[in-house]
């Protein structure tokens, strides 16, 4: 393992300098870069809670690999009837979308079928959610800019109204009016900067913002008449999104496993995973995320005759995830995780062994594509010197998706 | 407009409601219309052959009640929980407000009239409206969103 050591660090320095470089030599578009909210999420929290697809290969170079899959049973309902989008559906089914299910097939160091897991996972608390955060409408809702968009709104309204109500009516008046709609919808939805908008129309917004005095659009069309209204809506709706990622996740979950031989389980697992952002989060900086697991396993005691669980221990890994995002689209693309490990046996001492353990950890994850995540976990024993290495790939589905359908970074 | 050149139908005791009058009012302007247009290509050939007045062109709607129509505009708010949305559209100083998806109805609009839209969601919001109008269908991304249906 020492001398395997050496060699990742090389290999995530190359991978890491090699993204950075891209990053650097091509800026992505405005245009071509669509992020959602669940592509920005950090890898550690898609392994807390997935809202799509999830498959991992875990323990790639040990004796007991597995493939594991994980997913969410409303994205899979949402994939046969995408109806449940619909507000009203997706209320309904909100517990559904709270839950995670998995299962894995454990594999020999020879891949031949060593057991089967299955587990399920609710998030008690998810404050980080765009789509359900109270806080984020509250926020939107009281947002200075919006209030002022729409007062210019219902003026731009009225002007055209009186220009129209004072014409003749015809066919040309009417024309002039649809025109005149159709400017005020480019100048509010579509991103075209202001000042290649009909010189006509701009006079007319100059003239009613200064009347209204509607400041912050006045600052914004007279310091930069480049930028539209919204390119600064999204900047708006971007940063107050930011605002909830630091906000808690915590779910809980049960877990077992199945011996190879007999649908029997062989451990249990009752755990609870907690994540924190510690700082303020800004976009594209980095940020440290409190990562606590407490969980109670449930094993065969080998000791006893028969299959049973009465071996119990119970463990607690407190962490923090560092996570490093790209400054140009906000993606997370390696995360460095430093934990502790205490476990304590409760039950089935095997004679020599420690009622208590502690362990050093450490996980490095490298996003290599879209949601492509390759973790290498570290685990470190100061009480023997021993040093086990984990070596997995987790790829969530929709990154697969994009790869087939050849949508790059 | 001349009395005899009138289309009056009596209804009689049939009270109706106003997507029923709606219904009616189209059906009728559909089939009218229609023979309205071989009656005028019918005239045409007897002026030509006649060489006599000119007939004046057909004119839409019904005679005697001011041309106005109902908008349904319904709303759709997608990836969202109900509550988390808010959606207010004015028409003549008349606002009607949902924070779910549902339909919006307002009666009385003329060519030339403006339902101002104004929204909030933490969703997609997709409105459609029914009747003739620039545009019949606005598409929203999540945040705050203006817009305005013209009616044609």
């Amino acid at each position: 393992m020492k001398k395997i050591l050496p060699k990742y660090i090389c290999m995530l320095a190359f991978i890491v300098t090699a993204k950075q470089g891209i990053s650097q030599d091509n800026p992505p578009s405005a245009a071509s870069a669509i992020f959602t909210a669940d592509s920005l999420a950090s890898g550690n929290t898609k392994d807390i809670l997935t809202s799509f697809f999830q498959l991992a290969f875990q323990n790639l170079t040990g004796k007991r690999k597995e493939f594991n899959f994980n997913s969410n049973p409303f994205a899979v309902m949402l994939k046969n009837n995408p109806k449940l989008n619909i507000d009203k559906y997706y209320t309904k089914y909100q517990a559904l979308r709270k839950l995670n299910f998995g299962f894995s097939i454990g594999l020999d160091s020879s891949y031949h079928f060593n057991g089967f897991s299955s587990g399920i996972k609710y998030s008690i608390i998810d404050q980080r959610d765009p789509t359900t955060s109270k806080l984020l409408f509250t926020r939107l809702k009281i947002d200075g800019f919006a209030d002022e968009r729409a007062k210019l709104n219902k003026a731009l309204v009225q002007h055209a109204k009186d220009e129209y109500n004072a014409s003749a009516k015809t066919d040309a008046d009417f024309q002039h009016l649809s025109n005149f709609r159709d400017s005020i919808a480019i100048f509010f939805n579509i991103d075209v900067p202001y000042n290649k908008l009909n010189a006509g129309f701009r006079k007319i917004v100059d003239s009613i913002v200064k009347e209204e005095d509607l400041k912050q659009i006045r600052q914004l069309i007279e310091n930069t008449p480049a930028s539209s209204l919204k390119s600064n809506d999204t900047k708006i709706f971007d940063s107050l999104k930011n605002s909830i990622k630091k906000n808690l996740l915590w779910t809980i979950g049960l877990s077992d496993t199945t011996y190879k031989d007999q649908f029997l389980f062989s451990n249990l697992v009752i755990n609870s995973e907690l994540s924190k952002g510690i700082f303020e989060p800004k976009a594209g900086a980095n940020n440290l995320e409190l990562n606590i697991k407490a969980a109670c396993n449930f094993l065969k005691d080998t000791l006893q005759t028969g299959r049973n669980l009465k071996k119990v221990i119970f463990s607690f890994e407190p962490g923090v995830n560092w996570v490093i995002r790209d400054k140009n689209n906000d993606k997370s693309y390696l995360e460095l995780k430093l934990s502790g490990a205490y476990y304590h046996n409760f039950n089935g001492l095997y004679l020599g062994e420690d009622r208590d353990k502690i362990f050093m950890n450490s996980t490095i994850r490298i996003r290599v594509y879209e949601d492509i995540w390759v973790p290498l976990e570290i685990k470190y024993d100061p009480a023997n010197g021993n040093v086990f290495g984990l070596f997995n790939v987790k790829a969530n589905f929709t990154g697969l998706g994009k790869l087939l359908k050849g949508i790059s970074l | 407009m001349a009395k005899k050149n009138q289309l009056v139908i009596d209804l009689g005791k049939i009270k109706l409601t106003d997507e029923q009058r709606k219904s009616l009012h189209s059906a009728l302007h559909k089939t009218v219309a229609k023979e309205i247009k071989s009656v005028e290509k019918t005239n045409k050939k007897q002026s030509k052959t006649s060489g006599t007045e000119k007939a004046k062109p057909a004119t839409r709607g019904v005679v005697g009640a001011p041309v106005t129509k109902t908008a349904t505009l319904e709303v759709t708010f997608t990836k969202v929980n109900t509550g988390d949305s808010e959606l207010t559209a004015t028409f003549n100083s008349q606002s009607k407000k949902i924070t779910s998806s549902d339909s919006i109805i307002f009666s009385g609009l003329g060519k030339g009239d403006m339902i101002e839209i104004d929204g909030t969601s933490l969703g997609s919001t997709t409105i459609s409206i029914d009747i003739s109008a620039n545009p019949t269908v606005m598409n929203f991304t999540p945040g705050n969103f203006n817009d305005n249906f013209l009616i044609k």
